[in-house]
């Protein structure tokens, strides 16, 4: 290892973390040329394809190398959070008819897509390209709900012709779609408020009512990581980087196959952006469709947008002196803190909003980014709960029972492609994120701001 | 059984077996299918082949199966079966294939879930005991 592990957990969850690989991986991240500080662990640790998922690994961006691993299959994995002035009161007769018209307008599952959003080559380039404001220059949202996204909804240096034919072909028709497995779209209450402060610059309050989008960039960023994955590989061996792990298969941040990689997950992440801003939209629609409301009626708008899977060129103080650094995150999130430039104006005083997902049942979580994640996490957080269940478990465990019925009963009308998606989203098939949020916390990472509990949700 | 899905935390994995070779590919394309929806329900409709090849017979069995998802999500193409021939020429490994299957119908196919790749994660293909096993875990 070249560098320390470190794990934020407590100690009940560092009993779980041992039971799986998870451990070797951060140790096998440790042996990276140019890794900086330490290979760092998020308390939702579990083990992934080389590196963990809850990862959190830094390079230096000269002599460092880079790895799709680092990222994830899903490039920018993210979660977007929409406010609004209506409150659970308000849309309680509506509840349905709101999720039912989501439901209609968002794409989800398998086979899903909508016919009037279908991509020409040139279009899709320009998605590529733009990210987020490729959907704000065609009336699919609004100028404002940039300034709350992630890099403003558009990473640097994203190259499109980098991305392949194959790529592109998978994500002409998935723009505006959720996709499946753990991907939702929830309407939530405003249950508690943890920090005044800070959620009334957030623009949050109680019961009022908000909307969490959880996507990424569909069969195009998956595609892209494929294709790079093989390259990378291959690379590895030519550029004599030893690996403990074939799946931690990496090139120098430097060399072409290095800045190819970056340059096509620049613009699958911008994809991913895209994806998200056409969704908040379509939602934006269909809530004030079920209202019978004008949609600026709604007051709904972006609290923020995160990546969750990522790699980014961001600068650091380390051992005293500032060094830009390549951070990958996977099933992690920026958290950066109040006065730092990428914090949005809006937030200047308070710090990034940092959105942590939970299950279907239980509540998430909105955090705000903090100086001491600068000093010790590169300015990352966790970024969900983390499954207890396999799938398969799941499945057996909620046969013979209704899991549609089960989740009304607890208060959430869920609406899905399939019931094999919802019985393996069930909530028992998740950790509590609370556990969580509370290490994050508590290791002074990101301050708790707000929970949100779910009441509907669809799902594919 | 050419396949069974085992337990894993967060995606999917597949133990597959097959007399041959051929017949552990044919299990795998199978498995896929019956990761996205329920493979019985699908008909033999039209077919169409594939050829691929690379440097080992783990690449080769990724590929195939990225292969067989990419041709679901760009052409709707769900595959019942295939008859699939392998050989090894040099140091490349060659596939050549017929699928056999129907363009998904969300009114007769139930969806289960999307696979983002498969992936490298715990693969293993082995010949043991005269039958070839692999282990194969999809991106969910």
């Amino acid at each position: 290892m070249l560098v320390d592990g470190i794990v934020y957990a407590n100690e009940r969850m560092m009993r779980d973390i041992q039971k799986d690989e998870s451990l070797q991986q951060v140790r096998n991240v440790a042996h990276l040329p140019g890794i900086v500080r330490a290979s760092i662990a998020m308390p939702d640790i579990h083990w992934g394809y080389g590196f963990p998922i809850g990862g959190v690994a830094a390079m230096d961006a000269d002599q460092g190398v880079v790895s799709p691993g680092g990222v994830g299959y899903d490039i920018n994995c993210g979660v977007r959070l929409l406010r609004s002035t209506l409150t659970r009161e308000d849309i309680a007769p509506h509840l349905e008819s709101i999720v039912a018209e989501m439901y209609r307008n968002v794409p989800t599952g398998v086979g899903a897509h909508r016919r009037d959003l279908r991509l020409g080559a040139q279009d899709l380039r320009r998605v590529l390209a733009k990210g987020a404001g490729w959907a704000v220059s065609q009336g699919l949202g609004r100028a404002e709900d940039l300034e709350t996204v992630e890099e403003r909804g558009c990473i640097a240096g994203a190259d499109p012709d980098l991305v392949s034919d194959r790529a592109e072909e998978r994500g002409r028709t998935q723009l505006g779609t959720l996709g499946s497995g753990n991907h939702f779209a929830e309407i939530q209450y405003v249950a508690e408020i943890h920090d005044e402060r800070i959620a009334d610059a957030f623009g949050l309050f109680e019961d009022q009512i908000t909307v969490m989008i959880h996507s990424g960039s569909r069969g195009l960023g998956h595609q892209v990581c494929t294709d790079h994955l093989r390259v990378m590989g291959e690379a590895s061996r030519r550029y004599g980087i030893s690996l403990p792990d074939r799946q931690l298969a990496c090139a120098p941040i430097t060399s072409p196959e290095g800045r190819r990689y970056l340059a096509a997950m620049a613009a699958a992440a911008n994809f991913a952006f895209a994806n998200r801003q056409v969704m908040a939209h379509w939602v934006r629609e269909s809530v004030a469709s079920a209202l019978g409301l004008a949609p600026n009626r709604t007051g709904i708008a972006t609290v923020y947008d995160v990546c969750h899977n990522i790699a980014k060129f961001e600068t650091f103080t380390v051992d005293g002196r500032a060094r830009r650094l390549c951070v990958h995150r996977k099933g992690a999130t920026r958290a950066y803190p109040p006065h730092h430039p990428g914090t949005p104006a809006a937030y200047r005083e308070v710090g990034q909003p940092v959105l942590i997902p939970g299950d279907m049942g239980r509540y998430s979580y909105v955090m705000a980014g903090t100086n001491r994640a600068m000093d010790e996490t590169f300015g990352s957080a966790c970024h969900g709960a983390g499954r207890v269940m396999s799938r398969g478990e799941a499945k057996r465990a909620v046969k013979g029972r209704s899991p549609f019925d089960e989740m009304k009963k607890r208060g959430v009308h869920v609406m899905a492609a399939g019931i094999a998606t919802v019985a393996e989203e069930m909530p028992e098939a998740y950790k509590d994120v609370s556990d969580v949020v509370n290490v994050v916390h508590g290791a002074g990472l990101a301050v708790r701001v707000a929970q949100l509990r779910p009441i509907g949700v669809i799902k594919g | 059984m050419p396949y069974h899905f085992i337990d894993h935390t967060a995606d999917v994995a597949a133990e597959l077996s097959g007399r041959t070779v051929d017949e552990l590919f044919r299990s795998a394309a199978q498995a896929l299918t019956d990761t996205v929806t329920d493979r019985a329900l699908v008909n033999r409709v039209h077919s169409e082949t594939v050829s691929l090849e690379a440097s080992s017979i783990e690449d080769l069995l990724v590929d195939w199966l990225n292969e067989l998802l990419y041709r679901f999500e760009v052409q709707n193409l769900l595959v019942a079966d295939g008859e699939v021939s392998l050989r090894a020429e040099g140091d490349r490994w060659h596939l050549d294939a017929v699928i056999r299957g129907e363009d998904f119908d969300p009114s007769r196919h139930p969806s289960r879930v999307l696979v983002k790749s498969a992936t490298y994660h715990s693969l293993e293909v082995v010949e043991r005991g005269g039958e070839w096993h692999a282990r194969i875990v999809f991106d969910i």
